[in-house]
C-alpha cells in the first residue's frame, strides 16, 4: 500500500540575520527520504555555542542518523506494523538508537580532527557537536513523530494548526540536546493517525522560526498560511519564494537561523491532477 | 514568476526586559543618588545604540526604587528607544527594604506578565547598604522562579559599606558583584551592565548540561572594569 501521489516537500535553511551580522554559519541541518510509500524527513538545530564548535557537523549528523534508523526500520518491518510499533515504544526505541548511533558517528568525526584539536578531554567531545532533532515517518494511516530538544512540529489541514508532539520548552536559550548524558530520557514522541489522503501538510521548524512569531497563535497563523497557499497555489511558487521568506522572518523576527521543512500531501490522484 | 507576499502571522523580536533595581535609602542622599542619575543618563545613548545594532531584540526597561518600601517608577515596561530617566531622589533617613524590592521583583518575572518567549531578563541592582528587612524569603521566591533563576543578574555595590554577601546572594557569582567607590567608576559599571544587552539579544542555543549552575547567557566577565578598591572609597 501506499499513496495515491508522493508528497511535496519544500525546505530551506537560512542564516539568520544576527549570524549573517557576526558572520556565523548556519548550524542547522535538514534530511529526506521519499519514496511512494513513506516520508522520512528530519531537521536538526546546531547550539552554535562556543563550545559547540562543530554543532554544524553534529546537526547533520543528526539529521542522517534519523532519516537512516527510519528507512532501516521501515525496510525491516515485514509484515508488522512499523507505526503502531513506534507508537507503542518509538519513544525509548528511536530515541536511544538516535543517541547510540550519533555519538558513535561523532566521536568517529572527531577522530579525524583531534590532530588539528587535541585540547578537548574525551568526556566532553559529544558537547563540541550538540543539536537538537525533530523528525517525522509519515506514511498511509499514520505518522510517527520525534522530538529531542526546541523546534517545532505541527499538522496543518482546513481544521488549523495542531502540534504534532509537544516538546517542553525550556526558558531562555537553553535546549535538550543530542550531546547530554542519557539524551534519549528528555525525548518525545507520538503516534498521530491520518484521515484521508489531504490535503494535509507537516511542517518541522527549528526555534527561529516559532521564536520569530509574536506568540503561539501568530506562528500558527503563519502554519495555515504555508499550508492554503500550497493548496491553492501548489508547490512550485511556495518553492521558489521559501528561501526569501524565511530570510524576511528572520529579519522581522528573532534573528536566528531557521529552517522549515514542509511535506505537503495534496490527496489527489496522478488521474485526478490530469 | 509572479511575486507572492510572505504568508503568515505577526513577526517580531523577542522581548528583553532590563530592569534597573535603585536603593533610594536615606544613605544614598544627595551624592551618591545624584551619581546613580547621571550614570545612567550618561550610558543611555550607548545602550540605545547597541540596542539598535543587535537589532533582534526589544529591549524593554523597567526601574523599581527600594527605600522604606519598594515601588515601580516604570508602572509598564518603557521600550528603551523612547524610554528617558528621570532623575531619583533618595528618601531622608529611610530605611533599605530590599526584601520589598525582590517581592515586586518576583511578580514581575512570573508569567505572565512575562512571556515563555523572552529573552533572559536581565536585573541590575544597586545598593550602598544593607536590608534593613528579612530579604532572604523574597530572594528565595525570587531564585526560584524559572526567570529568576535564567536571569542575567548582576548588582553594583556602591561604596564599601554595601552589603556584598547579600549582593552575591542575589548575583549568586561574585564575579558580578561590581565594586564603584567613585563617581567615575560608577560610571563605568554601569556602562559594562549596559553591554550586557548584546550578548542577552543573541545567544546562541545551549545544551541544558552545558549551561548547568549558571546563567544561560555567557557573559564576558573579563571586560569587567576594575574597581580601585574600598580604600579608594570616596563616598
Amino acid at each position: 500500500m501506499g499513496w495515491e501521489r508522493e508528497p511535496a516537500i519544500l525546505c530551506e535553511k537560512v542564516q539568520g540575520s544576527s549570524h549573517k551580522r557576526r558572520g556565523s554559519p548556519c548550524q542547522d541541518a535538514y534530511c529526506q527520504d521519499v519514496d511512494a510509500e513513506r516520508a522520512i524527513l528530519a531537521v536538526a538545530d546546531g547550539h552554535g555555542s562556543d563550545a559547540c564548535r562543530y554543532s554544524a557537523v553534529g546537526a547533520e549528523i543528526a539529521a542522517e542518523v534519523f532519516c537512516s534508523l527510519l528507512a532501516d526500520l521501515w525496510r525491516g518491518r515485514q509484515d508488522r506494523d512499523l507505526l503502531a510499533d513506534l507508537g507503542r515504544e518509538g519513544e525509548v526505541l528511536v530515541a536511544q538508537r538516535v543517541e547510540r548511533e550519533w555519538k558513535r558517528r561523532v566521536e568517529e568525526d572527531y577522530r579525524q580532527r583531534q590532530e588539528e584539536d587535541p585540547e578537548t578531554e574525551p568526556a566532553m567531545v559529544h558537547k563540541l557537536y550538540g543539536t537538537t532533532l525533530l523528525g517525522l515517518l509519515a506514511a498511509e494511516g499514520a505518522c510517527f513523530a520525534f522530538q529531542l530538544g526546541d523546534g517545532e512540529i505541527s499538522y496543518v489541514d482546513s481544521g488549523g494548526c495542531r502540534e504534532v508532539v509537544s516538546g517542553e520548552k525550556l526558558l531562555g536559550v537553553e535546549t535538550y540536546s543530542l550531546s547530554q548524558k542519557d539524551a534519549w530520557q528528555y525525548a518525545v514522541a507520538g503516534l498521530r493517525r491520518l484521515e484521508g489522503t489531504g490535503p494535509f501538510a507537516f511542517l518541522l521548524s527549528t526555534d527561529g522560526f516559532f521564536y520569530s512569531h509574536v506568540n503561539e497563535q501568530e506562528y500558527q497563523k503563519s502554519c495555515l498560511a504555508y499550508f492554503e497557499l500550497l493548496r491553492e497555489e501548489g508547490p512550485e511558487p511556495v518553492r521558489a519564494h521559501l528561501a526569501a521568506w524565511l530570510d524576511e522572518t528572520s529579519e522581522l523576527g528573532c534573528g536566528d537561523d531557521i529552517t522549515l521543512m514542509i511535506a505537503y500531501f495534496d490527496g489527489k490522484s496522478e488521474e485526478e491532477d490530469g | 514568476m509572479t511575486e507572492i507576499m510572505r504568508p503568515g502571522g505577526a513577526l517580531g523580536n523577542r522581548p528583553l526586559h532590563f530592569f534597573w533595581i535603585v536603593d533610594c535609602s536615606g544613605s544614598m542622599i544627595e551624592d551618591r543618588i545624584a551619581a546613580v542619575n547621571h550614570a545612567i543618563t550618561t550610558v543611555l545613548p550607548s545602550m540605545r545604540e547597541a540596542a539598535e545594532e543587535e537589532a533582534d531584540a526589544q529591549v524593554l526597561i523597567h526601574i523599581l526604587k527600594f527605600s522604606d518600601s519598594a515601588a515601580w517608577i516604570t508602572p509598564a515596561p518603557v521600550p528603551l528607544e523612547s524610554f528617558e530617566w528621570t532623575n531619583m531622589d533618595a528618601d531622608q533617613g529611610a530605611l533599605t527594604s530590599m526584601g520589598k524590592a525582590f517581592e515586586l521583583l518576583a511578580g514581575q518575572l512570573t508569567i505572565p506578565p512575562m512571556t515563555e518567549r523572552a529573552l533572559p531578563p536581565v536585573l541590575v541592582l544597586l545598593s550602598d547598604g544593607q536590608p534593613t528587612d528579612d530579604y532572604k524569603p523574597p530572594l528565595e521566591k525570587l531564585l526560584n522562579l524559572p526567570w529568576g533563576t535564567k536571569a542575567v543578574r548582576v548588582a553594583i555595590a556602591i561604596g564599601k559599606g554595601a552589603d556584598v554577601g547579600v549582593l552575591q546572594e542575589f548575583t549568586g557569582n561574585g564575579e558580578l558583584v561590581l565594586q564603584a567607590n567613585s563617581p567615575e567608576e560608577l560610571v563605568k559599571m554601569i556602562r559594562w551592565t549596559s553591554t550586557i544587552i548584546k550578548p542577552v539579544s543573541n545567544p546562541p542555543s545551549r545544551g541544558i548540561d552545558e549551561a548547568a549552575g549558571e546563567s544561560n547567557v555567557a557573559l564576558n566577565t573579563a571586560s569587567i572594569p576594575r574597581s580601585g578598591g574600598t580604600a579608594m572609597d570616596v563616598w
